[in-house]
């Protein structure tokens, strides 16, 4: 074996390592978040959470403002919130692959527009 | 479909590096500040170690390791003296845990590490940060090594593209030559800054300027916190100390703030105030002067380890009034023109901060009768004309309206008399300020009044003995920039490049930075003559109902004339504006041939390339429809902001955004005076704290930044544990 095809071997290797993994068969991954807005300072306990998956799954965030999804498949989803009183807020989710569970806080001071011009 | 055929997994490569938290999957195990910030020595900050995923049973802190040493039970200790709750941001769930022991700091500069392990339902888990830490401005440094006075001007969202149009317009140009410079443009050193904020390539004014200040990443709308796992409180974050609250504890520097928004907003609360959300006015006005009372805002109970972090500013000009005054204060409604607003606790303004020993003004004759021995709180009015949109009276008139209601400018040939300026009329809400709007504006004082004043409290309060610093906000450079009044925005420009210039001739042993907290995505596009072509009868699209149905035959019946009114890449010639008076601001904003100026992100709108006689926000009352009032009759640009955010099953007529965005570019940076050498370069926000503190030092090379490790001003050791501050 030639000492420039170990060099490339020794290179190569560690990010076809990484590759594989991220493009095997994924293992689905749990999702837990809450629902809040940090410029209120507010949690919203009691808020319906839909995820676009196929078939879309839906939830309500408890007491303690918090969500769940289990067993989600890695992929980019939107996931959409009905709070009482306010506009649908549609945010951008990522369940990656490589993490036990994905903490995805749904923020509103940042997923949905600011109430006041100000607030950018 | 197999992932693995999938585009996803190649675009997994992407996202998993985009993932924002620097924490234990399994848990959420997270230390703050995040890994990475640049602190310089002494520099107070609150350590905390928290999960997010809730366990079965309360986790519990195993070790807490600073630099090899278990500093665990030091850590439970001042945990306990705090107290549980808000000074120690105790989570409401006992599943979670979450502990910040307030004002600690790295007494020696070098590499820290971090290590803490939580068991979480049995489970030992752990995480582990990094800082480097900087030299002290002055330890082991003589007196005077370096500048004395740190003027740092801030142009809110003013990127590359505004700096270059108000050299244009300011300067103009023939036979491709620049017939003068900006100041901005002829400075001592340059450098690219890198303006992501901590959970975004798109950052708001406020970590925007925060991370210049602390050297710490922080989250969109954070003022000096971190993230962390108890949002129902946004007043217990943990927290970090800014420069000028470095600098004012521990060598006695004067400090201030000089803006055009309201005082409370984010670029100058970002040097003086600690919230996990900028929206909290009241509480950020009493921070800014040290006030803390039960009952109010900001309270003292659970906030003991923030009245021992801020340190009040001693000079604060801006607007803003409803956050200093109690509604019930007759000024509110009749100087200020707020039609039901103001403060229901305390009156900052009128009791509160002259026991402090400030003094107060309202207006540019108050301001300059105004003692240079004592605390200066100047709040002016604002853009109170219900004619306008866009700016209100929580901001400062625009540059451009206030110089003509100073009889310093026209808009299209109309002086302050005419009435589409709307100023010749009486205030809405009483006569406080003046008879007219006009009255009120001339009132008010430009960016190089409050500066001059600003130089003359800072250098008698802070005699020969101290040092002192001093941010200067542009803040309308961003404002005017959102509804698309680019014309506005370079006057705004020229305003700021007039009040650097003052400071580089007149702020003796300084060292003067000028630059952005982000950009907003305008851009130069090329000239118009819009006064060469009429407006296409009936409008391009005039009598449109949403959902507009382009290409139908009317449309295609009625091109817009005004596109030919455009002349881009070889056909852009040069702008003809004219500076009669010689002062760097033209005497119209619409000549012959002016700028055009278009914007990557915006709402729909109408445009015929015609100054505004007022501000006006673009769009109607969604990012769908553009603004009936602003050119009726212009070019309609369809807009491109989201419109994700609207009721289920409706049309996208509610909810979404109806002003420009900030972009992700960088922005440019410019030094002048002591110290100066060491700003150029390419690097992040939130490596710029280190760079002020090297020339605190007397470094004036970048060379110097060099200690040995990765980060500029940081050696390579290990300080020992026994140097942490407060534990």
């Amino acid at each position: 074996m030639s000492e420039a095809f170990k060099t490339a071997c020794r290179r190569i290797l560690p990010a076809a390592l990484i590759l594989s993994s991220l493009c095997s068969p994924a293992a689905a991954a749990d999702v837990y978040g809450r629902v809040y807005d940090t410029l209120r300072g507010s949690t919203y306990p009691g808020v319906r959470v839909r995820i676009d998956t196929e078939p879309a799954r839906e939830t309500v965030s408890d007491g303690q403002a918090q969500y769940w999804f289990r067993d989600v498949p890695p992929g980019v989803y939107l996931v959409h919130l009905a709070l009482p009183g306010r506009d649908a807020v549609t945010g951008r989710l990522l369940v990656a692959e490589s993490r036990a569970a994905t903490i995805a806080n749904l923020d509103l001071a940042k997923i949905a527009p600011p109430e006041e011009d100000d607030e950018y | 479909m197999a992932i693995a055929k999938s585009p996803l997994c190649w675009l997994g490569l992407v996202l998993l590096a985009i993932v924002p938290i620097h924490a234990a999957a399994d848990t959420g195990l997270r230390i703050l500040p995040p890994t990475g910030t640049q602190l310089i020595a002494g520099q107070r900050f609150d350590l905390r170690v928290e999960t997010q995923l809730p366990a079965t049973a309360p986790p519990e802190l195993v070790r807490l390791n600073i630099n090899g040493r278990d500093v665990s039970e030091r850590f439970r200790k001042r945990i306990a003296a705090q107290g549980p709750g808000l000074e120690s941001g105790t989570p409401n769930s006992p599943l979670l845990y979450g502990a910040t022991a307030r004002n600690l700091s790295f007494g020696r500069p070098g590499i820290w590490k971090v290590e803490a392990v939580v068991e979480v339902d049995g489970v030992l888990r752990t995480i582990a940060n990094t800082y480097p830490v900087a030299q002290s401005p002055f330890d082991g440094v003589k007196p005077g090594a370096g500048p004395q006075h740190v003027v740092f001007f801030l142009g809110d969202g003013m990127g590359l593209p505004i700096r270059t149009a108000a050299r244009i317009v300011g300067r103009g140009l023939a036979e491709g030559h620049d017939r003068g410079r900006l100041q901005m443009d002829a400075m001592d050193d340059y450098a690219m800054i890198h303006t992501a904020s901590f959970d975004s390539i798109i950052t708001d004014s406020a970590p925007g300027m925060a991370n210049y200040v602390t050297g710490m990443k922080q989250a969109n709308n954070a003022l000096n916190v971190s993230v962390d796992n108890t949002p129902e409180s946004n007043l217990d974050n943990p927290r970090i100390e800014t420069l000028w609250e470095f600098l004012k504890r521990t060598r006695g520097w004067k400090t201030g703030v000089v803006t055009d928004a309201f005082a409370t907003d984010a670029t100058p609360a970002a040097v003086a105030a600690h919230s996990r959300a900028r929206s909290a006015r009241s509480a950020i006005a009493q921070q800014m002067i040290g006030y803390y009372q039960d009952g109010t805002a900001q309270p003292k109970t659970g906030y003991a380890g923030l009245a021992a972090l801020t340190q009040p500013l001693d000079v604060i000009l801006g607007s803003g009034g409803r956050d200093w005054l109690l509604k019930t204060n007759p000024a509110a409604r009749t100087f200020y023109q707020y039609q039901d607003q103001g403060r229901a606790d305390v009156d900052l303004f009128a009791s509160v901060a002259p026991g402090l020993g400030f003094a107060t003004v309202k207006n540019l004759a108050e301001l300059q009768a105004a003692p240079d021995d004592r605390r200066l709180l100047g709040i002016f009015s604002g853009e109170f004309r219900t004619t306008s949109s866009g700016l209100g009276a929580d901001n400062i008139p625009a540059v451009l309206d206030r110089r003509v209601a100073r009889g310093l400018a026209t808009i299209r040939g109309k002086d302050a008399t005419a009435d589409e300026i709307g100023m010749n009329v009486a205030p809405p809400y009483g006569d406080g300020c003046g008879a007219t709007v006009a009255d009120c504006f001339r009132a008010v004082p430009s960016k190089l009044e409050m500066l001059t004043k600003a130089v003359s409290v800072l250098n008698r309060l802070a005699g020969k003995d101290h040092g002192w610093i001093l941010l200067v906000e542009q803040s309308q450079t961003d404002k005017l920039g959102h509804i698309l009044e680019y014309d506005r925005v370079i006057y705004e420009a020229l305003e700021l490049d007039e009040s650097v210039a003052w400071a580089i001739k007149h702020v003796q042993d300084a060292l003067v930075i000028v630059t952005a907290d982000h950009a907003q995505p305008e851009t130069i596009i090329g000239v118009a003559m819009p006064g060469a072509v009429k407006a296409t009868p009936g409008g391009c699209f005039s009598g449109a109902s949403y959902p507009l149905s382009l290409g139908n035959a009317a449309d295609l019946d009625r091109p817009c004339a005004l596109q030919d009114a455009i002349g881009t890449f070889n056909d852009a010639s040069f702008p003809t504006y004219v500076s009669s008076r010689h002062d760097g601001y033209p005497d119209d904003p619409d000549p012959l041939v002016k700028l055009v100026l278009e914007d990557g992100g915006r709402p729909t709108y109408s445009t015929n390339y015609l100054s505004n006689f007022q501000p006006l926000e673009p769009s109607a009352r969604n990012a769908a429809l553009p603004n009936p009032k602003r050119a009726p009759d212009g070019l309609l640009m369809t807009g491109n902001m989201p419109t994700r955010s609207v009721a289920e099953g409706a049309n996208k007529t509610e909810g979404n955004v109806s002003i420009a965005p900030h972009s992700g570019d960088d922005v440019l940076l410019s030094a002048s005076g002591r110290g100066a050498g060491l700003f150029g370069g390419s690097y992040e926000n939130s490596e710029l704290q280190v760079r002020i503190a090297a020339a605190l030092r007397g470094a004036s090379r970048r060379e110097q930044l060099k200690l040995g490790s990765d980060y500029p001003g940081v050696p390579a050791n290990s300080p020992s544990a026994d140097h942490v501050g407060g534990l």
